[in-house]
């Protein structure tokens, strides 16, 4: 189930943001959002410029999910779509230890 | 072997005299109609009320609680994964195309083929970056750019970086020179 690029930032990214900082690192072919917290970056993750406007195939959404410590696709999608809540991901990357109090 | 009411080995060894004589005793005094059949066990409104919950139960539409959804697309995943490895090649990335960093050693990567959506992608699992083309020179060509600039942003940030992203930054430093 592809993803637009307005979806991903708005909505995913959008759903990260209540919980962590974010800060984009415009690249030469991809976009860098970088996921922040306690003055750490925990997470990075990229698209291509050539998605804008487009969909993010699902091919790709699985690097991405990778990227954001996501163990399935479900997740990506819920936070997309609501399901799966900011403090959600936060548990699950402080059960990784991805980031720590 | 069985004679004159007592149950005697192979070896000739008499095993049980008394049960043998026992059991002769009630197949001579009883036969099979003398015990209760099922009819007369269960009396006939019992047994209607038996077959009305069975009829019940029959005509009652199932529901189904998908309480394993979760867990199969998980192994939907799972099988999408492995179907995917199937047509992966691992090759090395020899050198970069960059005037600021160069490699030390080559680094091995996926390069997977999509038709539904006409790409290929180069992953590196280990750094986690991908680059992605319509060909596989423009994929390698947009991984070596990503390689090159996800160096970069580690480092601008090498004291803040979180655990995973710190183990990345020294796989980087071992497999990447600056210039």
């Amino acid at each position: 189930m592809p993803i637009s690029v307005r979806d991903f930032k708005s909505r995913v990214i959008g759903k990260i943001k209540e919980k962590f900082e974010i800060k984009e690192a415009p690249g030469r072919t991809h976009d860098f959002i970088e996921i922040w917290y306690q003055d750490k970056k925990v997470c990075e993750t990229h698209y291509s410029h050539g998605s804008e406007g487009k969909d993010i195939d699902d091919s790709i959404l699985s690097k991405i999910k990778r990227q954001l410590k996501l163990d399935r696709m479900e997740q990506l999608y819920g936070l997309k779509n609501c399901p799966f809540k900011s403090q959600d991901y936060f548990n699950l990357l402080k059960e990784k230890n991805v980031i720590s109090d | 072997m069985k004679e004159d009411n007592k149950l005697i080995s192979k070896k000739g060894k008499v095993i049980n005299e008394t049960s043998s004589a026992f059991f002769q005793g009630i197949s001579e005094t009883f036969s099979l109609s003398d015990f209760p059949t099922s009819d007369s066990l269960f009396p006939s409104v019992l047994k209607q009320e038996i077959n009305e919950t069975i009829s019940q139960e029959k005509s009652q539409v199932p529901v189904f609680v998908d309480i394993h959804g979760p867990e199969i697309a998980e192994l939907q995943e799972k099988i999408e994964k492995l179907e995917q490895k199937e047509e992966q090649q691992i090759i090395p990335i020899q050198f970069l195309e960059s005037d600021r960093i160069i490699l030390k050693q080559p680094i091995f990567v996926n390069l997977s083929y999509y038709p539904e959506n006409k790409l290929y992608i180069i992953d590196c699992p280990e750094l986690d970056i991908y680059g992605e083309g319509r060909d596989e020179h423009k994929a390698i060509e947009d991984f070596k750019i990503v390689l090159e600039e996800f160096y970069f942003n580690l480092k601008k940030d090498k004291e803040k970086l979180g655990s995973d992203l710190a183990n990345k930054w020294r796989i980087l430093e071992n497999v990447c020179k600056e210039k």
